[in-house]
């Protein structure tokens, strides 16, 4: 039942994410009704090619999927999968295009409106994009549904379908952390890793931004009154090392996001590396300490120990935080290296 | 060019049919469902009453005919498997008795036009 467990899994691709699991808990029940039917009709079990026979009768899963997609006006739902494809690619790119252009302003010193101002104009950037592609696709539509091109292609595609040359089960398809890491997800990660670094490595604008979201509008006053204390100086290095291998981490799962083995034990080694840093810091007397030629020494004495107490249980929950998902990650690789099989269960 | 117009036939002839097919299946499927069925063993009570009905253009239908609200479905276990089972709604069966009038109005006219 393997091979339909992988039609399964194909059909997935382009149904709606919102009814996927619904659907195909429906399609596999019906489908495996007709298997037994058949086989209660041979008196045996089917063999490979003839689950092919009954699943290529069934159709290609891309023919099977549309079928499920609701009918909509500006866009059929044949083209509608591959117009939602390019857009998700096309934005994508764009919302890279500009991350990378807000990291380059950050790394010349330009003050934080110019960064904020570059980032704000990526929503004025998505709409004309947007609207572009989505024009094209409606001319294209109203082509086919004139000329029925894809519907001939899909026809011939069905005809030339084996399910045998289906891909492999990905594994653990059910549980969402067997399920390959959503880029969206690491390319935020990736942006924040990189301002942190540049924020660590004393580039202006970001380091003020983060004291005015700490400090409020005191923390853009010309006159910082605190500085780091020696222990941040101690564990500068290690946090630039540890920041790098997230970065290496997360390069290697955007361009791959289904390496979860890697993913994990590149996540445990910063998570472990990060528990004994914030351990450190957590031990430490003071964070922060007074800035010499500060305006009103006594009274950002008075305000350094609440900072630092602040700080201090900061860094410990962190630490606890950072501890549990090294746990988790850890769990998760011996669950898949000792049960490679179990992580592909069936996705219905 | 003769190939070419027996397929532009061909093609013209199977989308007319698809259109002539496509209200009848609907009648078809609602009548049926006056009792419980799941979806294959629907499928199977339609072709054995000579509908046959692809499993790829029904199950969406069924679906489809839900969010309508002319059908009725619930998960339910029958032989250690879970399964869904449709049947007509309240409205489902108010719409098949319009419609299988509307059909009946259709075939007589037909009749006497042919």
């Amino acid at each position: 039942m393997e091979l339909l467990e992988r039609y399964l899994q194909a059909v997935r691709a382009y149904l709606p994410k919102s009814q996927q699991e619904d659907i195909l808990k429906e399609l596999g029940e019906n489908l495996r009704a007709q298997v037994e039917d058949k086989e209660s009709e041979l008196g045996r079990a089917l063999n490979e090619d003839e689950l092919a026979a009954l699943l290529k009768k069934h159709g290609h899963p891309l023919f099977v999927a549309t079928r499920y997609r609701q009918t909509r006006h500006l866009i059929g739902s044949t083209l509608f999968p591959v117009y939602w494809f390019v857009v998700k690619i096309i934005l994508g790119f764009v919302g890279f295009g500009y991350a990378i252009s807000a990291l380059v302003l950050i790394a010349q010193g330009k003050s934080i409106l110019e960064v904020l101002a570059a980032i704000f104009r990526f929503s004025g950037a998505v709409l004309p994009t947007f609207a572009w592609v989505t024009i094209i696709f409606a001319v294209l539509d109203i082509g086919n549904n004139k000329f029925r091109l894809l519907e001939k292609i899909t026809r011939d595609s069905n005809e030339k379908f084996d399910p045998r040359t289906l891909p492999a089960l990905r594994p653990a398809s059910r549980s969402p952390e067997g399920k390959p890491i959503p880029r969206y997800k690491t390319a935020i990660e990736l942006f924040f890793s990189i301002a942190f670094l540049l924020w660590w490595v004393r580039v202006n604008p970001i380091r003020r931004l983060a004291l005015f979201m700490a400090l409020g509008p005191a923390g853009l006053a010309d006159k910082i009154p605190f500085q780091l204390g020696p222990v941040l100086e101690t564990v500068y290095w290690p946090v630039i090392l540890l920041t790098l291998v997230a970065v290496v981490q997360q390069v290697v799962t955007l361009i791959h996001p289904e390496r979860l083995r890697f993913y994990r034990v590149m996540r445990v080694i910063s998570n472990t590396g990060s528990v004994i840093v914030l351990y450190l810091l957590s031990r430490a007397d003071g964070m922060l300490v007074l800035a010499p030629g500060s305006t009103d020494p006594d009274g950002f004495a008075q305000v350094l120990p609440i900072v630092n107490m602040a700080l201090h249980y900061t860094m410990f929950f962190t630490a606890i935080m950072t501890a549990v998902e090294c746990f988790k990650q850890i769990r998760l690789l011996f669950r898949e290296g000792s049960h490679p099989k179990a992580a592909a269960s069936p996705s219905v | 060019m003769v190939d070419l117009a027996k397929l532009l036939n061909s093609d013209l002839f199977e989308n007319l049919r698809l259109e002539l097919r496509r209200g009848s299946l609907i009648i078809a499927v609602l009548a049926q469902l006056r009792e419980e069925h799941y979806g294959y063993a629907l499928r199977k009570a339609l072709a054995e009453r000579g509908m046959e009905i692809e499993e790829s253009t029904l199950y969406p239908l069924l679906r489809r005919l839900e969010s309508q609200g002319l059908l009725d479905s619930e998960w339910r276990e029958e032989d250690k498997r879970n399964k869904r089972f449709y049947r007509l709604s309240k409205e489902g069966a108010h719409i098949l008795k319009q419609l299988l009038e509307e059909w009946h109005s259709m075939n007589s006219s037909l009749k006497r036009i042919v």
